[in-house]
């Protein structure tokens, strides 16, 4: 079976001239249905990476397929353009009309579909973000939080088969950023949406399925989260975090405790500690 | 307060008036607008203004919103009526200094232009914009006009314009406060010093408000693409306009009424112009 | 330099259906050479309150006195109190204008009627505390990167020499290294300075790491105002006002939980590692 999405050789500058490449010489393959986080600093090319995908930017060398679609077929656009969708960093910029239920009708209206499925796909979109009751709402009076998930319904409209977030929270609060992850989470997991999420938030990178680290337009760590955080120095080095728990197990291990397996969360964490204070009686 | 500024916002609500065809209110609109002008009787303004009155009412637009909506253009309409009271000389002289005549024509004409204007904001731009949600105003004007698309005229592309700047609006009116802010933290002054002076004081606000519009308007460029904008051609609604008995009874009514009140112009009572 | 916030309550929209309190009669002292954390929901009013400590908000009722003085006092220039009151505001980056570096940093300085020779001298210390290079100075701010702006704005403010300089959000979209190295620099100024420093911030992670002190605000209110090593013993309140308390905390709370006798007052990594090193080691080698 060939892989839902597949860069192959990409590499990418802006112009000619320019000596550096963005991104170079890119292999990956992301699996239908899955939840990719692309981990890295500002400037290490994750986020045009990720404009690759619906062909905002195309190769300067080699190619990416996206369900079987070229980026560079100019025939079918829209064809990929509607199969990913693409939510940015800030909301505001994002959302076209004034009240909620018309902006999500936005990408339906340009796609020519008829106006009674229109109604059916901008409720079910709303739904899905659990912003029903917001519909008539004017989306300057929401909250950051609620307007990124009307950002989402309006490209979930488009009954998209993945979804690309360039750091969707990056501009919101803890509870923003809370509500937003639980909604991709939930459209991976009950809609099959394949997720792809650029992200520098260690916390939201250990929800994915599996963890793409970039750095200087190469991708220098992949794998499940356990894997990419046992790499604890490697992701310092590159001006990246680890969450405290997996932090604390790094530095117990140097230290000489008998740590064997990566842990990510407070509860993991926990439970390591307690069997090793438990082991000493 | 910028924030203050509640005109082009919109109520949503679920009386008669919102549930009006957009087409009809605007066609109903620019009726209002063309007797606004062409009435010269003080007695038909009154009339109109008790109608206007009725018609917030059944609106259901609280009192205070349209209050507040009529704020900003306070200062316009004062000035609009003493610029008019000075410009009619004919009549009764009442007072005079040097070439400044005050006559009773003038003053009549001061308080009209007046009237007009306050109506023209109830009516145009509370009325209609209030009860109207943005998209179904840009729809019916795309609608109305688009039999001149054959002529070259860029129907859908003047309505998405409308859509988007009043979608921006109430963004750019909170980032404009927040520059202002910021620069004021930094020891800006812009209340104190010659004209020249304060209009200089502007420029560390409009840069950065620039700036920032044109990135915006990068960003959501690329999202409209993003999501398969590509003009007008072969678009689709979500809401279809429809008219239905409501949108004829209201044409009929304002009809109607707009005709007794032009007649009144013709009559031999009241005060006028 | 001493704030004395009494009794401030401060309304939105008075007038209007949509009243809102958006602070509640509070009242707290911030004295000399204090370094806080102020932390605190969307709409807890925090940003309310750090408007109020320079006079871009004005209270609806209560006073604030600056080293005793009155600041809405009609012998109070508004303008001297901004100058000693340096408030940086969240993406301060979005306020830049001037054609140059070291003109924009210059920006507030000139505002304050400083001479050519003591502009240009606060110019440059101000670039060093923020970690600009100097070559940086006749560049457009507009061509920097995102990280190099914010540091041009928050530079602006520091030039002013501010005797307390609050910053709301000032890490908010850095990526970690960046945000570190901004937090560290800030601690840095703290300590150098003699200034009274605030920072405004949704991250207990970050706050617990960087200052002395923590206020946490909610529904317009004070709820806690305490040395950092005294705000987490208590964390089951915190985390009941739904605050995201360090997960390191979270974890000694969930060993305390199971039984474990061990303290709960754990909220940096370092201290974390230290305490169970003596506990697991420390303990092995006394067996051995």
């Amino acid at each position: 079976m060939k892989p839902f999405i597949s860069f192959e050789n990409l590499s990418f500058k802006y112009s000619e001239e320019e000596p550096r490449w963005v991104l170079e010489n890119i292999n990956l393959t992301i699996d239908d249905g899955s939840f990719v986080a692309v981990l890295g600093h500002n400037g290490s090319g994750k986020s045009t990476l990720a404009k690759h995908l619906n062909a905002i930017l195309l190769p300067t060398e080699g190619k990416v397929y996206v369900d079987g679609i070229d980026t560079c077929d100019e025939e079918k656009l829209f064809d990929l353009r509607q199969r990913v969708g693409m939510v940015f960093q800030n909301p505001d910029n994002q959302i076209v009309a004034t009240v909620v239920e018309e902006d999500v009708a936005f990408a339906p209206e340009n796609l020519g579909v008829p106006p009674a499925e229109i109604r059916e796909r901008v409720d079910w979109a709303l739904e899905a973000v659990s912003m029903t009751e917001y519909r008539e709402a004017a989306s300057y009076h929401l909250s950051g939080g609620q307007k990124q998930r009307i950002a989402i319904a309006g490209v979930l409209a488009m009954k998209p088969k993945c979804i690309v977030l360039d750091e969707p929270t990056a501009m919101l609060d803890p509870q923003g950023r809370k509500e937003v992850m639980k909604t991709i989470r939930e459209l991976n997991k009950n809609e099959g949406i394949t997720i792809v999420m650029i992200t520098h938030y260690m916390n939201e990178a250990i929800m994915a399925d599996r963890v793409v680290v970039m750095d200087e337009g190469h991708v220098i760590l992949d794998g499940d989260p356990y894997e990419v955080f046992s790499h604890v120095d490697e992701l310092k080095s590159v001006g990246l975090d680890v969450p405290q728990p997996t932090e604390l197990m790094y530095l117990l291990k140097g230290a000489g405790v008998d740590i064997e397996k990566t842990v990510l969360t407070d509860e993991e964490c926990a439970e390591v500690l307690y069997n090793l204070l438990e082991g000493q009686r | 307060m910028l924030k203050d500024i509640t005109l082009g916002q919109f109520f949503p609500g679920t009386s008669p008036i919102h549930r009006l065809d957009p087409r009809v209110k605007l066609l109903l609109a620019l009726i209002f607008i063309v007797v606004l002008f062409v009435i010269n009787n003080l007695v038909a303004y009154i009339i109109m203004g008790v109608l206007l009155a009725v018609v917030v009412k059944i609106s259901q637009i609280p009192l205070g919103l349209v209050l507040k909506g009529l704020k900003p253009i306070f200062v316009v309409v004062i000035i609009t009526a003493i610029l008019n009271i000075f410009y009619n000389t004919t009549g009764e002289v009442l007072w005079e200094w040097g070439f400044l005549r005050v006559t009773t024509n003038g003053i009549m004409l001061g308080i009209f232009m007046a009237i007009r204007i306050v109506y023209l904001i109830i009516g145009v731009a509370i009325i209609l914009t209030y009860t109207t949600s943005p998209i179904l105003l840009t729809d019916a004007v795309e609608n109305v006009f688009s039999p001149f698309k054959r002529f070259g005229f860029p129907a859908h592309e003047i309505a998405m314009m409308m859509t988007i700047a009043i979608r921006f609006i109430p963004t750019l009116v909170e980032e404009t406060e927040k520059i202002i802010n910021a620069q004021k933290a930094r020891g800006a002054d812009f209340e104190t010093g010659s004209i020249l002076k304060r209009a200089k004081a502007l420029v560390p606000i409009l840069v950065p408000l620039f700036v920032s519009a044109f990135k915006r308007a990068d960003e959501l460029a690329i999202a409209m693409e993003c999501r398969c904008y590509q003009g007008g051609e072969n678009r689709t609604r979500m809401r279809v306009l429809q008219t239905s008995r409501i949108d004829y009874v209201a044409i009929v009514i304002t009809v109607l009424v707009c005709a007794a009140l032009v007649s009144m112009n013709f009559m031999e009572f009241g005060w006028r112009a | 330099m001493k704030i004395e916030i009494q009794n401030l309550t401060h309304t939105y929209g008075a007038g209007t259906p949509f009243v809102k309190n958006a602070l509640d009669d509070v009242s707290i002292t911030i004295e000399d050479h204090d370094f806080i954390g102020l932390i605190g929901h969307t709409g807890s009013g925090k940003s309310t309150l750090v408007q109020h400590l320079n006079g871009i908000l004005k209270p609806t009722s209560g006073r604030i006195l600056i080293d005793g003085r009155d600041m809405w006092d009609k012998n109070t220039n508004i303008r001297e109190v901004r100058f000693k009151i340096g408030l940086v505001f969240q993406y301060p980056e979005h306020q830049l204008f001037e054609e140059t570096v070291y003109r924009d940093i210059a920006f507030g300085p000139t505002n304050m009627g400083l001479s050519e020779e003591e502009i240009r001298e606060r110019v440059l210390s101000a670039m060093e505390f923020v970690g600009l290079e100097q070559d940086l100075l006749d560049k457009s701010p507009f061509d920097l990167s995102g990280g190099q702006k914010r540091r041009v704005a928050i530079a602006g403010v520091i030039a002013m020499r501010p005797e307390v300089l609050v910053l709301d959000e000032p890490t908010a979209g850095l990526d970690p290294k960046a945000r570190d190295d901004l937090l560290k620099q800030i601690k840095k100024y703290y300590k150098e300075n003699r200034s009274t420093v605030i920072i405004v911030s949704h991250s207990m992670e970050d706050m617990a790491k960087t200052v002395d002190k923590i206020i946490v605000v909610k529904g317009g209110k004070i709820e806690r105002f305490l040395p950092v090593g005294e705000i987490f013993a208590d964390a089951e309140s915190l985390s009941s006002m739904s605050l995201d308390i360090p997960t390191i905390t979270k974890v000694f709370k969930k060993l305390k939980d199971r039984g474990v006798d061990i303290e709960t007052n754990v909220y940096t990594v370092k201290y974390a590692y230290e305490l169970m090193r003596s506990r697991l080691l420390g303990e092995v080698r006394q067996d051995a």
